[in-house]
């Protein structure tokens, strides 16, 4: 087990650092002059020049590249802003709780409300809450999340006035972005939780179990659940990374000040090092992220277990998960 | 040697994997039992499809959206550039079904032209990902070793940023318009259809049929394209259906960002964008566009799933 994660951990490295280069060169080649941005429209050519030079636009690619990498990898530092001067990585630590909230919210609601709305409609397939909660799922998955967050802020904000329409504060503050950041997320792990469900309560040794006499309840919480909850978890990057990208529109509807605030603005100044240290941190974060989920994983799914495992050790798993494991 | 091609082409009579091998085994054993007459695999799928009123449901949507945006000059009342400035801002109303917007253009008929931009962007997208995905998937798939090792490596890095990330910074570098949103929707997207294509070739790759192909010196592409590519399409043909849905929200989105597509284009992302500082007084601007992206990705989604059900009778019991 050490060996998977040992070996997960160091492919991480390659991953991250080929993912910055991948990141510098797409903006590298970006259009437009961030010096004539800077210095504003009346910048003669000399001083152009000058400013250019200054900042180490006239290196090479490969120069910079490296600067680059050596900057953020060795010394944490994503260069500044070209408009307001911050330091880019400064203004990303204070801003990145605020993101990382809407995410964590995302998995938590879907893990305590999709994968139950998931199991529920499996168990009692084709019944009026299987309908019901598979058309939420439908719904939930097929609306753009930007667009029901500005529906919620016209019924729950214009209209009814309950709940502020943007900015931060107390709780009331992160109730509607968090419905919309979330719906998305429990809508596909509802249906992800019934489809495999369905496909483990139709496997020979959910039959076996059954001729045996063991009692619905039992055979579903020892024998189906464990098993059917394998892709369910993998799901949960693929709803991470699906909630990451939803919370940098959600924080634009709502002007919460996280980084999809700070990386629109960016965009619309063409404000280079932020887009770039963004992106490059996201892309860490995302993979680190991934990472904790390879590792949980490995841990949960005995057949990667069984591959590294010492063959000493004691077994530690449940009856109920070794079954799939053996087969 | 009749027989012998029989066989070969023929690898597993397994039902999960009818691919047009079945097709040409159906075409060669007319005269068995249990088939009355020739139909294509095509055929077959599409007559599962229909018997799920879901599916068809979704399908029948799809194609009238479709229908909808290639006869929008013939449909729509206006024209989607006529300014109206004495009459900004009304309420939808018969005379303007959904509608104007702040400069008095009429949203249904903007809605309708729309229709052109967003759903040929969501399948150009789809397009360009899977000519690039699936040609890595099947070199990945098929000749394994280094070169497998080396474009999965490259799928890796490339899922190693959320796929809206990577859409954004392509777009920036692009700038926006048309063509650029599709190639950054597109690219973000190849991994995974190329991760799909590699797994599906992973068995078959191993399988006796194309043994026998090689060893009667059967040149690469012919056994890629002819033999293995039909066996492994069919949860390509599910992912490309939803995939569609996926790329028209994130074209949205990207447009909503100030990236992709942007007003005064029709497209329902920019339209949205557009509609977004007059939330509070004109809330309808915003309504219409986001349900036609809900309709069509609704629509989309059913038929898929209809179409995964239908192509893996395993599933549906």
């Amino acid at each position: 087990m050490k060996r998977y994660v040992i070996k997960r951990i160091l492919l991480i490295i390659p991953v991250v650092i080929i993912v910055a280069i991948l990141v510098f060169t797409i903006m590298y080649f970006c259009p437009g002059d961030p010096v004539s941005v800077i210095l504003g429209g009346h910048a003669s050519d000399i001083e152009i020049a000058a400013k250019r030079a200054e900042m180490g636009f006239d290196d090479p690619y490969i120069l910079q590249l490296g600067k680059f990498l050596f900057n953020f990898f060795i010394k944490g530092d994503l260069g500044r802003s070209y408009i307001t001067d911050q330091s880019v990585i400064e203004v990303i630590m204070a801003r990145f709780p605020r993101t990382l909230i809407f995410s964590l919210a995302c998995i938590i609601l879907s893990v305590i409300i999709g994968i139950p709305l998931g199991m529920v409609a499996a168990v009692h397939r084709n019944s009026w809450g299987d309908r019901i909660s598979m058309i939420f799922a439908l719904i939930g998955s097929s609306l753009p999340n930007f667009w029901l967050a500005l529906q919620l802020v016209i019924i729950f904000a214009l209209r009814l006035g309950w709940l502020p329409a943007y900015g931060i504060g107390g709780i009331k503050y992160y109730i509607l972005p968090i419905m919309a950041a979330s719906l998305d997320g429990i809508a596909q792990e509802a249906r992800q939780t019934r489809s495999s469900m369905l496909e483990v309560i139709r496997s020979d040794y959910v039959t076996t179990a059954r001729a045996k006499g063991i009692p619905e309840r039992k055979i579903l919480i020892r024998h189906v659940l464990p098993n059917a909850l394998i892709p369910v978890i993998q799901t949960m990057g693929n709803i991470f990374a699906r909630s990451l990208g939803g919370a940098l529109l959600i924080e634009t509807v709502f002007s919460i000040p996280g980084m999809g605030v700070y990386l629109q603005t960016g965009i619309a100044n063409r404000d280079y090092p932020v887009v770039r240290g963004s992106v490059v941190f996201l892309a860490v974060v995302f993979s680190i992220v991934m990472l904790l989920v390879d590792i949980a994983f490995a841990y949960i799914d005995p057949r990667i277990k069984a591959q590294y495992e010492n063959h000493g050790k004691k077994n530690t798993l449940s009856p109920g998960r070794q079954q799939k494991g053996g087969a | 040697m009749k027989i012998m091609e029989k066989r070969i082409r023929c690898p597993q009579e397994d039902s999960r994997r009818v691919g047009h091998n079945m097709n040409s085994f159906l075409a060669e054993n007319e005269s068995m039992e249990a088939i009355p007459k020739k139909q294509s695999y095509f055929v077959i799928i599409m007559q599962r499809v229909f018997k799920n009123p879901v599916a068809t449901t979704g399908l029948i949507v799809f194609v009238i959206m479709v229908l909808l945006a290639v006869l929008a000059p013939l449909i729509a009342p206006y024209d989607y550039v006529e300014m109206n400035p004495l009459n900004r801002f009304s309420s939808p109303s018969w005379k303007h079904l959904c509608g104007t917007d702040d400069f008095g253009r009429d949203i249904f008929s903007r809605l309708l032209y729309g229709a052109r931009y967003s759903l040929s962007l969501g399948v150009a997208a789809q397009i360009l990902q899977l000519t690039l995905g699936v040609f890595l998937g099947c070199i990945a798939g098929y000749y394994g070793g280094r070169t497998e090792q080396i474009i999965m490596r490259a799928c890796d890095i490339m899922q190693a940023i959320p796929n809206l990330l990577l859409a954004i910074i392509i777009s920036t570098a692009l700038g926006i318009g048309f063509i650029n949103t599709v190639i950054a929707l597109g690219v973000g997207h190849v991994a995974s259809s190329c991760r799909l294509i590699r797994a599906q070739f992973l068995p078959l790759r191993e399988l006796e049929y194309v043994e026998a192909e090689r060893s009667i010196n059967c040149s690469a592409s012919r056994l890629i394209f002819r033999h293995l590519l039909p066996n492994a399409v069919s949860p390509l043909i599910v992912q490309t259906t939803m995939g569609i849905g996926g790329a028209i929200t994130s074209a949205a989105a990207l447009s909503f960002l100030g990236l992709g597509v942007q007003p005064p284009t029709p497209e329902w992302g920019a339209m949205l964008t557009a509609a977004t500082p007059y939330i509070r007084y004109y809330p309808y601007m915003i309504y219409f566009p986001g349900i036609c992206i809900a309709i069509v990705v609704m629509a989309l989604n059913l038929f898929g799933d209809g179409l995964r059900d239908a192509l893996d009778p395993k599933l549906k019991q």
